[in-house]
C-alpha cells in the first residue's frame, strides 16, 4: 500500500508531472499484462462453476456409500 | 499419521497435486488441479476408462456448468492416496470428454481437506478437515 507520505508527495507534484506518472504507470502496467498474457494464446477454463445439482448428486452419492474398509471423506 | 502435507508445485505455473485414484485393483496415478471456482471433482474420460469404469453402466447422471456444460457426466466414487494420509473416498464428475483435467473442487475435496496454496512460494499445504 502506499505510504500516506508518498501520497503527499504525488499530489503535490506539478500537474504536468503527475501527468508523466500516469502514463509511466499506464505504460508499466501494459508492460505488466503483455508478459502474462500471449496474444492469440488459448486460456482454457474448465472450472464447473454453479453446478449445484452436480454437488447436491454426488454428496447424495457419497452418503449412501458403504465404505467396506475405506473412511467416509465427506463432512 | 501427519496430519499436514506440503508440496511443492514450482514446476507448473498451476498448483497441480499429484495423487493416486484406485477402483477395485486397478490405479492410477494423476495431478489434479486444486480448483477453489470449482463445485465438483471431476474426472476426464480416459481415467475412467483406465479405471475400470464403464460408461454405460453408470447411471448418476450429472450436470455440469461452465466449459463442461455441453459435456455428459456421470457421478462415481473412488478410492484416492495423498501424501501420507489414509486413503480418502472422493465423488467425481466422470465426463465424456477426456480434454479436461483432473479437476479437485469443493464437493468433495475441499470438504474433506483444509487447504493453504502459498502461490507467490509455489507450494501449498494440506490437513484433513476433521484434524
Amino acid at each position: 500500500m502506499l505510504s500516506a507520505d508518498l501520497k503527499t508527495q504525488i499530489l503535490e507534484l506539478p500537474i504536468h508531472d503527475r501527468l508523466e506518472l500516469v502514463q509511466v504507470i499506464v505504460a508499466s502496467l501494459q508492460a505488466h499484462l503483455r508478459n502474462y498474457f500471449e496474444p492469440g494464446m488459448v486460456y482454457e477454463i474448465w472450472t464447473p462453476i454453479e453446478a449445484p445439482q452436480a454437488a447436491d448428486t454426488l454428496l447424495n452419492l457419497l452418503e449412501s456409500d458403504q465404505p467396506s474398509d475405506q473412511p467416509s471423506a465427506h463432512a | 499419521m501427519p496430519n499436514l502435507y506440503r508440496f511443492n508445485f514450482s514446476h507448473q505455473v498451476l498448483p497441480y497435486l499429484p495423487l493416486e485414484l484406485s477402483r477395485e485393483e486397478k490405479k492410477v496415478a494423476v495431478i489434479g488441479l486444486l480448483d477453489t471456482g470449482s463445485t465438483v471433482n471431476v474426472l476426464p474420460y480416459h481415467m475412467g476408462a483406465q479405471l475400470g469404469l464403464v460408461w454405460e453402466e453408470q447411471t448418476t447422471v450429472l450436470e455440469l456448468a461452465g466449459n463442461l456444460r455441453d459435456v455428459e457426466a456421470r457421478g462415481i466414487l473412488l478410492n484416492a492416496t495423498i501424501g501420507q494420509f489414509s486413503d480418502i473416498r472422493l465423488a467425481f464428475a466422470w465426463t465424456q470428454s477426456s480434454d479436461v483435467p483432473v479437476i479437485l473442487g469443493h464437493i468433495n475435496f475441499f470438504r474433506t481437506f483444509e487447504v493453504c496454496i502459498y502461490s507467490s512460494q509455489s507450494y501449498v499445504e494440506l490437513r484433513l478437515a476433521s484434524d
